[in-house]
């Protein structure tokens, strides 16, 4: 079923926004702040020049043509579990958390308090028992944990806690290493881990035009050890890329080639995701308006430039200002989360999110889904054919009659939408239902159910106390 | 005394953001022999003020603000040296170190926070964004600020503005610099736990702590 889509944008308006690329990164290039990977760039080809703390990389043409040619069209997100393998390729598209808060609603008593690492393994959990998230990102961070392992401490949180594929951000070189370490003891070893990588980093472009020494780092690493890379940039219009949603685009189209040139040359073939969560800055407030409509807009630009060079895209969208889980925090999911997948982004991003990115709520994640439920339905579209015209049936149903009773009912009424939460039964029904109850306790309530009683995937015997050791040699060492 | 149109103008070059005529009404001021000093305090201060609390409001936008801000440093530029070795105005209103402290490369919030205190009047050295807590007293030391502020946006870069609490103490440093820390995850209770001088939630807020530090109305 094709399935409806947005086009948004014409086929010689993202030439034009490829060659107007091309020209930045030929002019005034990229800054790299590490010298290893100015080697990498400068031995492909590319011109570098020393600049203050970095380096300045002017990458050619031919060399960013080859490298989008060697960027996979297709690839599987591997789970610990293979019934959660999710394929990524043209079309698909999944949906996945916002990570990563630092506040966090209780589930219990509601109370908005700093997340800790519990905090991660139970809303990992809750993630894990909802079917609409095909993959895992860390929402909330270890927060009672040393900075410096506190991205080992966020992976062993959420491995424990489900089977699904998990996007992660490594944050450093040292740290890539030893959560590969980590992985691979939690799908049987490093030869296993090397067929089937469980774990996909995260990295950050800094705009305009940055890759910083961290994020240079954790390509290569990842790339090296077969590991896959979905770099999310996010530009700000107005104050770190242009006020202008193409200029916008074009910033971090040479942000985010830039680091798909690192991961090709360091290994080739290695899974690359092209993402962006830009949006503008609000220039009377000075913060960034999360969900502003060019949110929305930037978006379909951010899949579209994937889809022109055959790359799977990732696209954040759903998280909300608001400051509670209420009616603003819906309305601004539904709408940028919509135009995001029926841009044809790959994966989704940004449930369960409020404060702009620094608030997880429980009710809200579960809300999230039971939206994504229905925003997958409209995405699917309209199934025009023999069978779903159903002209037999409309001539033998004829005037006036029902089509109740029809066979073709019975064989269609279980592909029609259902919802959960959402609610249109008639007002005694859903009284007894729900006692008057709003949707949103409803969805705390259901929350709390599944995090009592979801049981994950279980880690293999001994993987817990290899993560333990792994973490505590690194704290012990101080490295 | 100085004529009210001036004085009007002062205001409103500043929130249109109209630098070649800002400039003009200075140089013109001080052919005419007025006191460029009596400007400043009667016109372009309580004009940059009234920008910074536009922008407060919600009224001006963001870019006006630092433009403006733009054209105050150049108005006083041009008053000091017009004033030739005689009490310089930048001096008067404190010097700030700002930085983005190591490990985090979020530089927004600060950029837009150095900007807005420039508007203010204060001399400011913004060194960037992950700066070492021994550059920070480093460069504060060398020029001789009244004030470090420093901006964190990582819950793990935090610390940094813990240990540079701690090395300021370890220096007996504490008592000739104050300390204003922000980011998104910093808090007021971060900030008294830490033992900085004090806590900003937004640039605004920032201004009215450094001036309280610095004991200006
Ligand atoms: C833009 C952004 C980035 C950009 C930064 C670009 C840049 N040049 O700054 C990039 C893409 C590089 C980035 C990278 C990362 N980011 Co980031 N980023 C943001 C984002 C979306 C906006 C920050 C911002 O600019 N805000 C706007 C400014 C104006 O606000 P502000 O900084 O708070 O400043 C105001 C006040 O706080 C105050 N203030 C601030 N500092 C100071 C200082 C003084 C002296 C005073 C007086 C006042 C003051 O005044 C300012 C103006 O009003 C935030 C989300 C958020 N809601 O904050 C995440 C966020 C801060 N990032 C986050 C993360 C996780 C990361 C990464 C680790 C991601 C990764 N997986 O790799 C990396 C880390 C890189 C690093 N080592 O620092 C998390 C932090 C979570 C945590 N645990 O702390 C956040 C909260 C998003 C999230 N929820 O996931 N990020």
């Amino acid at each position: 079923m094709p399935g409806f889509r947005i086009e948004g944008i014409s086929k010689d308006k993202l030439d034009d926004i490829h060659h107007a690329t091309i020209e930045v990164l030929r002019n005034p290039g990229i800054k790299i702040e590490s010298e290893e990977a100015a080697e990498i760039f400068h031995g492909a080809g590319s011109e570098i020049e020393k600049h203050n703390d970095g380096f300045i990389v002017k990458i050619p043409s031919s060399v960013v043509d080859d490298c989008v040619q060697l960027a996979p069209k297709r690839f599987v997100l591997y789970g610990r579990d293979p019934k959660y393998d999710h394929t990524v390729e043209p079309g698909s598209s999944c949906f996945t958390l916002f990570g990563e808060n630092i506040y966090v609603n209780d589930p219990y008593t509601l109370e908005h308090r700093i997340c800790t690492k519990n905090d991660l393994g139970v809303a990992t959990r809750l993630a894990d028992s909802l079917g609409e998230f095909a993959i895992i990102e860390k929402c909330l961070g270890s927060q009672d944990k040393p900075s410096e392992t506190q991205s080992m401490h966020n992976y062993e949180a959420m491995v424990s806690n489900s089977g699904k594929h998990v996007l992660h951000g490594f944050f450093s070189g040292r740290n890539s290493e030893k959560i590969i370490e980590m992985a691979a003891a939690c799908i049987g070893g490093m030869e296993n881990f090397l067929k089937r990588p469980c774990v996909t980093t995260t990295v950050c472009p800094t705009s305009p035009l940055t890759l910083v020494k961290n994020c240079c780092d954790v390509i290569i690493t990842c790339a090296r050890s077969g590991v896959g890379i979905c770099s999310i940039t996010m530009p700000l219009s107005g104050t770190t890329a242009p006020a202008t949603i193409a200029g916008t685009l074009i910033v971090q189209n040479a942000e985010l080639l830039g680091s798909l040139v690192l991961t090709q040359l360091t290994a080739k073939n290695t899974p690359f995701i092209y993402g962006s969560v830009g949006t503008i800055m609000d220039l009377k407030l000075g913060s960034p308006a999360v969900a502003a409509p060019e949110c929305g807009v930037l978006n379909v630009g951010t899949a579209k430039m994937a889809q022109y060079y055959g790359i799977p895209s990732w696209c954040g969208s759903g998280v909300s200002g608001s400051k509670l889980m209420d009616a603003q925090a819906a309305y601004e999911f539904s709408t940028n989360t919509a135009i995001a997948l029926l841009a044809g982004s790959n994966v989704v991003y940004g449930c369960g999110s409020i404060e702009s990115g620094l608030t997880f709520d429980f009710a809200k994640l579960v809300l999230d889904a039971e939206q994504l439920k229905q925003l997958q339905w409209l995405k699917n579209g309209m199934d025009v054919s023999e069978e779903t015209m159903a002209l037999e049936t409309i001539q033998n149903v004829g005037p006036g009659g029902e089509y109740l009773t029809s066979t073709h009912t019975l064989q269609h009424m279980r592909s029609m939408s259902q919802s959960d939460l959402f609610d249109c039964m008639e007002r005694d029904a859903w009284d007894k239902k729900t006692g008057g109850k709003d949707i949103v306790e409803r969805a705390y309530e259901k929350a709390r159910f599944h995090i009592e009683n979801h049981q994950s995937m279980s880690l293999p015997e001994g993987a817990a106390e290899t993560m333990k050791r792994i973490i505590k040699e690194c704290e012990m060492a101080d490295c | 005394m100085i004529d009210k149109s001036i004085i009007e103008e002062t205001a409103e070059v500043l929130i249109k953001v109209n630098k070649v005529r800002a400039i003009e009404i200075v140089k013109n001021f001080i052919n005419e022999g007025g006191n460029p000093l009596d400007l400043m305090e009667e016109g372009f201060i309580p004009g940059i003020n009234a920008t910074g609390d536009l922008f407060g409001r919600g009224k001006l936008f963001l870019p006006e603000l630092i433009q403006a801000a733009d054209i105050m440093k150049e108005v006083t530029d041009i008053i000091n040296e017009a004033l030739a070795g005689g009490s310089d105005i930048k001096k008067e209103r404190g010097t700030i170190v700002v930085a983005t402290v190591q490990g985090d490369v979020h530089d927004i919030g600060k950029c837009i926070v150095v900007s807005l205190m420039k508007a203010n009047g204060f001399t400011v050295h913004d060194l960037g964004r992950d700066v070492a807590t021994d550059k920070i007293i480093e460069s504060a030391l060398a020029v001789n600020a009244d004030i470090i502020g420093t901006c964190a946006l990582l819950t793990t870069t935090m610390p940094r503005q813990k240990d540079l609490e701690d090395a300021l103490k370890s220096e007996g440093l504490k008592d000739r610099i104050k300390t204003v820390v922000g980011g998104a995850p910093v808090t007021p209770r971060w900030a008294s736990r830490i033992g900085a001088d004090g806590y900003a939630k937004n640039a605004q807020d920032g201004i009215v702590k450094i001036k309280e530090f610095l004991g200006i109305e």
